[in-house]
């Protein structure tokens, strides 16, 4: 049967991304359990849970990058938020330095990135207000509870550091986008 | 670029008598009064402008003339105001964000063949023209706590030459980015819509609006008809309305079904592997359905049947095959927003013999299951599952859903075959075009998707292919013919990927 060719005679790339998806699964799965594996069998602490979320951070950012969503505020909270929990993760392994302090300096420097990668540009980034909002939320809850059980410690005030950056960005939000920043908490919370 | 565009402009103007210079002047100053988008897309709304007219120019047509075709009262007050809409999901296209992987997006293809190859500076003006009147599609999808929704997004909507795969993937990742892109090539307008945007009939009503716009660009008189929308009319909230809350029926029916027979063939790289247009005549296959006593839709799934049934090696089994239900034949409705169920047809693979035995019995399925009681209470599930699962946040409902979609989705079906029926075109666009195309995005599981779509005498059954094994198709030609049925067979050539070709090894002369 003859064949009339009516679309654009284009070789195709392959797609590396699926590939790369499809190739380091299994490394990446096999990897996470020989640390779990080797960590119970050797014992000491629980250094495995290090590992794990290491390699699902790296999965993340470099296999499956969000398919809704991924703009630049996005990424920011989402590293943000990924390595503070790193950061916890490996406090709790190891609590011998002052890990929840770094954390809390870690989440408003994260912030201030976030506020600045949106505020450069608001007319547009104004569409991505809310993964900011949310991770000023997450900020003020983590912060506020880790100052009410760490403020005697000597990097106590991390914390009101990111309290105050947070509330700064939150009212700096909430003056900039005026009515927009009802109209966009109800479009985000529509059911 | 800048610099490259001006003098041409400027080239342009320098040429016109000083009546004309001063009716594209005041154009543009009434241009600018239509405007309040950042100036980046406003430059590239007012260069669109600039392009046309000059074509307008080259091929002879009066300045008069083309500043009437290119009225700025066609761009209403769209691009003058804010972007402060946004709309829900409708129940059946909340699923298609949340089951989308790497790669894996369900979209779906609307194309026109016109006669004449196309002209992009005035395609460029139509879409420009015409998405101010389907506010629902000028909008980017986005994460709410809930559910995904569709936010609205004022920008200069650009058209693309088709050079790469059709129904890739659209990104819908970035800030701003779109959901549905409009193509073309030679004579063939294409427009590619991520499901949850729009089902087959909301997309034609928006392609046939686009080609109505393009036409009266190139200077053919518009005539009002059903099918296209005046674009300078105020959009009816109807045409973004969730109609599955209409369901009328009580009883839920479910969704799940036991896996499928899969053709035989390799899943290829690169999908789709290929896409096959087959031109038949309209009326001749009503003729061959009707001697064999059935409409169109059941003659042609008891061919699916049998080539699907040579296809697949397997001996053990139901073949099933997909059948998408317009729901507005069952609730009248005008909504531009998703609004299709679907039965499934489902016959042991030793059931499958010869036509004549299994056509009645198809007959009786499509009675059975593609009733409006069933597909009420189809569209009940869907309304009533989402309804449970409204109040769990999007990142719990995510996981989940991906989960439910693998086991009730491509996999408890052999194929999906999708008949959007005749298209409903005013007279006059016969002199303008040839025929029309629909083609379902590559599937995922099942080895072929098929489409079926008809415009004057012309049908055209559309396969597209995951797999390059050619024993579907090949099977279908032969019954086809062997019914009398002639075709004309057009498409893609396979895709492959790029190999590197390996040097020749020359050997050093002594």
């Amino acid at each position: 049967m003859n064949l009339n060719v009516v679309y654009p005679a284009k070789s195709i790339r392959r797609d590396l991304r699926r590939n790369a998806i499809y190739w380091a699964k299994y490394p990446f799965v096999l990897g996470a359990i020989a640390s779990l594996v080797v960590n119970l069998l050797i014992g000491g602490p629980l250094w495995s849970a290090i590992v794990i979320w290491g390699l699902w951070l790296i999965w993340q950012f470099f296999f499956i990058p969000t398919l809704v969503e991924h703009n630049r505020t996005s990424i920011a909270v989402k590293t943000s938020i990924n390595v503070t929990i790193l950061i916890i993760i490996i406090y709790l392994i190891y609590p011998a330095w002052p890990g929840v302090e770094v954390a809390a300096l870690v989440v408003g420097g994260g912030l201030l990135i976030t506020a600045i990668l949106f505020f450069s540009n608001v007319a547009r980034q104004k569409q991505n207000v809310f993964p900011l909002l949310i991770f000023v939320l997450i900020s003020i809850i983590f912060a506020s509870v880790a100052y009410i059980f760490r403020q005697e410690e000597p990097l106590g005030w991390a914390m009101l550091v990111a309290i105050s950056l947070a509330l700064a960005i939150f009212l700096s939000t909430a003056i900039i986008l005026k009515i927009n920043f009802i109209r966009e908490l109800k479009k985000r919370f529509m059911m | 670029m800048k610099n490259k565009k001006e003098p041409t402009f400027n080239e342009y103007l320098n040429h016109l008598n000083p009546n004309d210079v001063q009716a594209v002047k005041s154009f543009f100053v009434n241009f600018k009064q239509h405007m309040s988008l950042p100036l980046s897309e406003e430059k590239k709304l007012r260069q669109d402008l600039e392009v046309a007219l000059m074509y307008y120019n080259a091929i002879g047509v009066s300045v008069t003339e083309a500043l009437r075709r290119l009225d700025n009262e066609n761009l209403g007050g769209f691009y003058a105001r804010p972007p402060l809409l946004y709309y829900a999901l409708d129940d059946s296209a909340k699923i298609y964000p949340l089951s989308m992987k790497h790669g894996v997006m369900n979209v779906f293809r609307l194309s026109a063949i016109l006669k004449d190859d196309i002209i992009p500076a005035l395609l460029q003006i139509a879409l420009t023209f015409t998405i101010k009147r389907f506010p629902r599609f000028a909008t980017t999808l986005k994460k709410g706590f809930f559910w995904h929704y569709l936010d609205a997004n004022k920008q200069h909507y650009a058209i693309e030459k088709e050079e790469h795969l059709p129904c890739r993937p659209i990104k819908v990742s970035t800030t701003g980015s779109k959901a549905f892109r409009v193509l073309y090539f030679k004579g063939r307008i294409s427009v590619e819509f991520f499901h949850t945007l729009t089902d087959g009939r909301g997309g034609m009503v928006f392609l046939q609006t686009l080609i109505a716009t393009y036409l009266e660009l190139t200077g053919v008189a518009k005539v009002a008809h059903p099918g296209i929308l005046d674009i300078n009319s105020c959009p009816d909230p109807g045409e973004d309305a969730n109609e599955f809350k209409r369901a009328e029926a009580k009883k839920a029916s479910g969704f799940k079904d036991k896996k499928a027979l899969q053709m035989s063939g390799r899943i290829a790289n690169i999908v789709p592997a290929q896409i096959l247009h087959l031109k038949l005549s309209a009326q001749a296959l009503k003729e061959v359905s009707k001697a064999h006593g059935v409409t169109i839709t059941n003659y042609l799934l008891g061919l699916f049947l049998l080539a699907s049934k040579y296809a697949t090696e397997e001996v053990k089994g139901d073949i099933s095959i997909q059948l998408p239900v317009d729901m507005r034949k069952f609730y009248p409705s005008n909504t531009l927003a998703n609004f299709s169920m679907y039965a499934g047809i489902r016959f042991n693979v030793n059931e499958i013999t010869i036509l004549d035995k299994i056509l009645p019995l198809i007959k009786k399925q499509l009675e059975e299951k593609a009733n409006y009681e069933k597909m009420s209470e189809m569209m009940y599930s869907a309304h009533k599952m989402n309804r449970e699962v409204r109040a769990v946040p999007l990142f719990l409902k995510s996981p989940i859903a991906k989960i439910a979609y693998g086991l009730i989705g491509e996999a408890i079906f052999t194929t999906t075959f999708s008949n959007i029926g005749v298209v409903n075109a005013p007279p006059y666009f016969s002199d303008y075009i040839d025929s029309y195309d629909f083609i379902l995005g590559p599937p995922q599981v099942n080895r072929a998707a098929l489409t079926l779509i008809t415009f004057k005498n012309v049908s055209t059954l559309t396969i597209t292919k995951s797999t390059k094994d050619p024993s579907f198709e090949e099977e279908l030609y032969r019954l086809l013919q062997k019914d009398g049925l002639q075709f004309e067979l057009e498409g893609s050539a396979l895709y492959e990927p790029k190999r590197r070709i390996p040097r020749k090894k020359y050997k050093k002369r002594p």
